[in-house]
């Protein structure tokens, strides 16, 4: 059987069709129905002309419906395309172009902005209302007629007869992209099932784990919670969209439900920690702490640590262009002035330190790190340009090449062999566990036009890692203001990446080079790339 | 709409310095902020700073939940309950 991600969904329901899959604000769904309504959305996507090789976007909120609606359109053959729910309609529209999604999937109180933001012309062959009961309830978008959720269950609940293979399509996830486009990461079944099978064996998960879902599915942090949790059989807790923002509920949800197995940002645990009362609660039943995306500040670590004694630590590293790539399991309680190591490669990739001119770099010296192997992104969706620059043929061995991906991360190699993060080699920056190109936010900010030169920095914080300021020079004459110019930004950027401070200058601090001084600008010695 | 002077700062300080992207002219004091998901963590955490220099008060994090953060009304609550202790 080919290795699909909907297939780990159809074996735990063959198995256990009264299993609990899915536990969500009271609602609960087995593995049998969620197959069920899995197959009915395939056959209604099917049956409104989606077919093998398209793409189907999903714009609403966490809910169990959102669950239905990502394996009915793999089952239909499609590629699923979650975008952030917060985001705003200009956004969705813009990346449902870009890609030319045949299907969408979203809620009621979202038609207006997105008929707005299509304005008549749209990609879509068809769009359902999760939220929707009655035809009434399913407005028209873009000349479309809206189809209700709820005349699903008029079709059959078996699974559609389409054909797929390991290496179509699964998903695709935008990422920042520093030119101001956001850019379509493809990944494939097979890329993302190497990844979720290897951690479900490795972090030992069963039928008995209760596993949390933190990430939204539009971060791939998610793809662990919906498919190794499948692949055990185990039941997935996905946070509630009301608790999500509040790290005491969260965190009291997570020690109510008995969570056994918890994967998330260091950002979101910080949190956890510092404003919600984590260590307060009893963490009985937490047998595995997984967390990636972001560099883990040793101290909180070292608390968390403290809280859960018996419980498996790992720091899991990967961008979305080949999701986990190398992993290293915290076994002793690190000393505090020691950086965690990303540590070694998964072993269904390769990790290489490579210089400036691809020549390995002998250990203990800084290169940049390429993966290749059998979890790197098929390349982003229509951007040929940029995918001969990150995914390039190297020589392996002597006469043996293959295709590998350009992190932009700086490593070392330690003496133990386990590879250790530096930084970056451009702008990107993480905050509260987001990927952020600044230069995305400044091509946003220089295309207002009272705008002249704007430059966005990141400064340090201790909780969420980076808070991002832009520094504005106007043009002569013009009058904006910080606020007009964080409403331009919040019109098509997530919230996320909206500047928490605009300040304005008459001109900007430059080196002895000419170049901007980001340094001057971010204060301190923030790590702000070369 | 009938709004006591905690609940018409807050309306104030949520309508333009936290949903500044947004029309919400008509947001009245009962109408749900997390319903319709216009609170993200970003905007929690900015609210319950201002809460605490314009009233004075301090919010414990434990206090810090949906249900307090359901409208303005609720928010306003949860200030005066603080500011009694």
């Amino acid at each position: 059987m080919p290795l699909l991600l909907h297939r780990l969904l159809a074996e735990a329901a063959e198995r256990d069709p009264r299993a609990l899959a899915l536990a969500m604000d009271g609602a609960t769904l087995s593995y049998g129905e969620l197959e069920a309504h899995a197959n009915r959305f395939a056959r209604s996507l099917a049956a409104h002309g989606v077919r093998r090789g398209d793409r189907v976007a999903l714009w609403l909120p966490k809910s169990p419906e959102a669950v239905v609606a990502l394996y009915g359109a793999m089952k239909a053959g499609a590629a699923y395309v979650p975008v952030d729910p917060a985001a705003p309609a200009a956004r969705l529209v813009a990346l449902a172009r870009d890609c030319q999604v045949a299907g969408l999937v979203t809620t009621g109180e979202r038609a207006g902005a997105l008929d707005e933001a299509f304005g008549g012309r749209s990609p879509l062959r068809a769009l359902w209302f999760a939220d929707a009961a009655t035809v009434a309830d399913a407005p028209r978008v873009a000349g479309l007629p809206g189809i209700p959720w709820a005349a699903l269950a008029a079709g059959a609940a078996t699974a559609p007869d389409v054909p797929a293979l390991e290496d179509d399509l699964a998903y695709i996830l935008y990422t920042s992209g520093s030119t101001g486009e956001p850019k379509g990461v493809m990944v494939s079944h097979r890329n993302c099932r190497v990844f979720t099978d290897w951690a479900a064996e490795t972090f030992a998960l069963t039928s008995a784990d209760r596993v949390a879902n933190q990430a939204p599915f539009h971060f791939d942090l998610s793809t662990f919670d919906l498919f190794s949790t499948a692949r055990a059989g185990a039941s997935l807790h996905p946070v509630s969209p009301r608790l999500a923002s509040f790290p005491a509920a969260v965190a009291a949800r997570w020690a109510e439900d008995r969570l056994s197995v918890w994967y998330c940002t260091p950002s979101s645990l910080v949190l956890m920690l510092t404003r919600g009362g984590l260590e307060r609660l009893d963490l009985p039943a937490l047998r595995v702490l997984l967390f990636a995306g972001e560099v883990f500040p040793i101290k909180f670590l070292r608390r968390l640590m403290a809280l859960a004694p018996h419980a498996r630590f790992a720091n899991l590293y990967g961008p979305t262009e080949t999701n986990v790539c190398t992993w290293h399991e915290v076994a002793a309680t690190p000393a505090a002035d020691t950086p965690l190591p990303i540590g070694r490669a998964c072993p269904y990739d390769e990790a290489l330190v490579l210089d400036e001119r691809l020549r390995p770099v002998p250990a203990g010296g800084v290169g940049e790190l390429w993966i290749r192997g059998a979890s790197v992104m098929q390349g982003y969706w229509g951007r040929p340009e940029r995918n001969a620059l990150v995914l390039q043929s190297l020589e392996i061995a002597p006469g043996v090449h293959d295709r590998a991906y350009r992190t932009g991360d700086l490593v070392r190699e330690r003496p133990d062999g386990e590879l250790e993060f530096l930084g970056r080699r451009d702008h990107q920056v993480k905050t509260r566990g987001h990927r952020v190109e600044l230069g995305e936010i400044e091509a946003r900010l220089a295309a207002h036009p009272a705008v002249d030169e704007a430059v966005v920095v990141a400064v340090p914080d201790e909780e969420i890692m980076h808070r991002l300021k832009a520094v504005v020079v106007a043009k002569p004459g013009a009058e904006v203001t910080a606020d007009a110019l964080k409403l331009h930004c919040a019109a098509m950027l997530p919230r996320y990446m909206v500047p928490e401070t605009i300040e304005f200058r008459a001109a900007l601090p430059r080196t002895s080079s000419g170049k901007v001084d980001r340094r001057a600008l971010a204060g301190a010695d923030a790590p702000q790339g070369t | 709409m009938q709004l006591n002077p905690t609940e018409s700062a807050i309306r104030q300080f949520l309508v333009e310095d936290v949903f500044y992207d947004r029309d919400l002219r008509n947001l009245g004091p009962d109408d749900s902020l997390l319903q319709r998901g216009l609170l993200d963590s970003m905007s929690i955490l900015k609210t319950v700073t201002f809460c605490e220099e314009q009233f004075g008060v301090s919010i414990p994090d434990e206090a810090v939940l949906p249900d307090h953060f359901e409208s303005i009304r609720a928010i306003a609550r949860l200030v005066e309950r603080v500011r009694a202790k």
